[in-house]
């Protein structure tokens, strides 16, 4: 095949093509869990709004007399911000089982990702749910 | 080819990952294989400096940028390019074909997959709310820094949650201009990019698009790695006897850096009265 560059020098194609596997498994990424398009190795950066400054987790409590915020401590900043670049169902159960073990008197938890978008007219922002879990 | 390994090497000094323990070893080495030239033809000191970009990959995970994946993938072309009988030739091939599938992803991700890209929202809410592209809304959109402001308030309130959306934003006329402007041209210039490159013959305006990349694109996105690799890159892909072209590609580089350091954009807007 003439495109292909000749038999010794084959392994030239290994680098690239390890590039176009990662940043196909990236765009999968995130058609299947919501995966940041700016991250991930699928040179998605500057191509949409849909980036970590636009993201929002937010947990609430699901009591009886109806939902309650719950704040994300400090010491769970770095979680919170994976959940926001990779909001698997598997990572916001890992934040609210985090978020129980530090406050055990915790009910059932809902953990949300959210991202923002803007009207094509007027730039109005609305917020769009990007995935949630439920942690009994 | 020494010459792209001596820019790789010294980019990988200058933009080295974030964390000083990922940072540290491979700045190390680096210095080292700059100082010994003899090491930095040897393909296992690149396995070594290929190890020492690709495990903050893994580390980091999700946080690391596009371009640290293409140091990563950048340092292993050069590994594997030293273990063949022709070097120079095997990473011309791995260079080209690294920039042009980066392009060709990037170009994919604005024109097929991103809801908001296509229709110039994606630049008017940027030039809007990303501080590194103020100044470029300021001198070619007609944005006053007050709708800057304003902007940046209401847009904060609405993320923490404090505030709705003030119904009375009005977007400057200029800015919308402005930012299909810039959809369109970066569209044609990255998919020009990415055909020009992943075409197996040789392209006549495959560097010039590159460098005119360079020297556009990097003066307000002021992403000085990415910049660096690519110039890297496209200077590796350089066939003998194209000089001019790899002297080219070495100044944009710098041009980036300079980009970066000087204030140029400031400095216009002060001259201009528009501060």
């Amino acid at each position: 095949m003439a495109w292909l560059p000749p038999h010794g020098r084959r392994r030239a194609l290994v680098a690239p093509g390890l590039l176009f596997v990662l940043a196909l498994a990236q765009i999968a990424g995130f058609a299947a869990v919501g995966l940041s398009p700016w991250k991930g190795g699928g040179f998605g950066m500057f191509a949409t709004l849909d980036h970590g400054g636009f993201r929002r987790v937010r947990v609430v409590e699901l009591a009886a007399g109806g939902e309650r915020a719950v704040a994300v401590p400090e010491e769970l900043e770095r979680l919170q911000r994976h959940v926001r670049e990779v909001p698997r169902a598997a990572n916001l159960r890992r934040l609210g089982e985090a978020l129980r073990a530090r406050a055990p008197a915790l009910g059932a938890l809902r953990v949300e990702v959210w991202r923002t978008e803007f009207a094509p007219g007027d730039l109005e922002p609305r917020r769009v749910r990007v995935a949630s879990a439920v942690l009994r | 080819m020494e010459l792209a390994l001596r820019v790789f090497l010294l980019v990988l000094l200058l933009d080295a990952p974030l964390f000083w323990f990922q940072r540290l070893p491979l700045q190390i080495v680096c210095g080292v294989a700059l100082l010994w030239p003899a090491l930095a033809r040897d393909a296992r000191v690149w396995a070594l400096v290929t190890l020492l970009t690709a495990w903050p990959l893994v580390w980091n995970w999700p946080f690391s940028d596009n371009h640290d994946y293409l140091r990563a993938f950048a340092a292993l072309a050069v590994t594997l390019a030293l273990t063949t009988a022709e070097p120079a030739a095997a990473l011309r091939t791995s260079a080209r074909l690294l920039v042009g599938g980066t392009f060709f992803f990037a170009t994919l991700w604005k024109v097929a997959i991103s809801p908001d890209w296509l229709d110039g929202t994606f630049f008017r809410v940027t030039l809007l709310s990303d501080p590194r592209f103020h100044d470029l809304a300021v001198l070619a959109g007609g944005v006053s820094w007050d709708t800057l402001d304003a902007f940046d308030a209401a847009l904060t309130d609405f993320l923490s949650g404090a505030g709705g959306w003030p119904g009375s934003f009005v977007e400057p006329p200029g800015l919308a201009r402005l930012a299909l402007a810039l959809t369109a041209s970066t569209a044609v210039l990255e998919a020009g990019i990415a055909l020009a490159f992943l075409w197996p013959r040789t392209a006549r305006l495959r560097n010039a698009l590159l460098i005119a990349f360079g020297l556009t694109i990097f003066a307000f996105a002021t992403v000085r790695g990415f910049g660096f690799l690519l110039m890297t890159l496209g200077l590796a892909q350089c066939e003998d006897h194209e000089r001019r072209t790899r002297i080219a590609y070495v100044a944009t580089l710098f041009g980036i850096e300079a980009y970066r350091a000087v204030p140029w954009s400031r400095m216009l807007i002060d001259a201009l009265g528009l501060s």
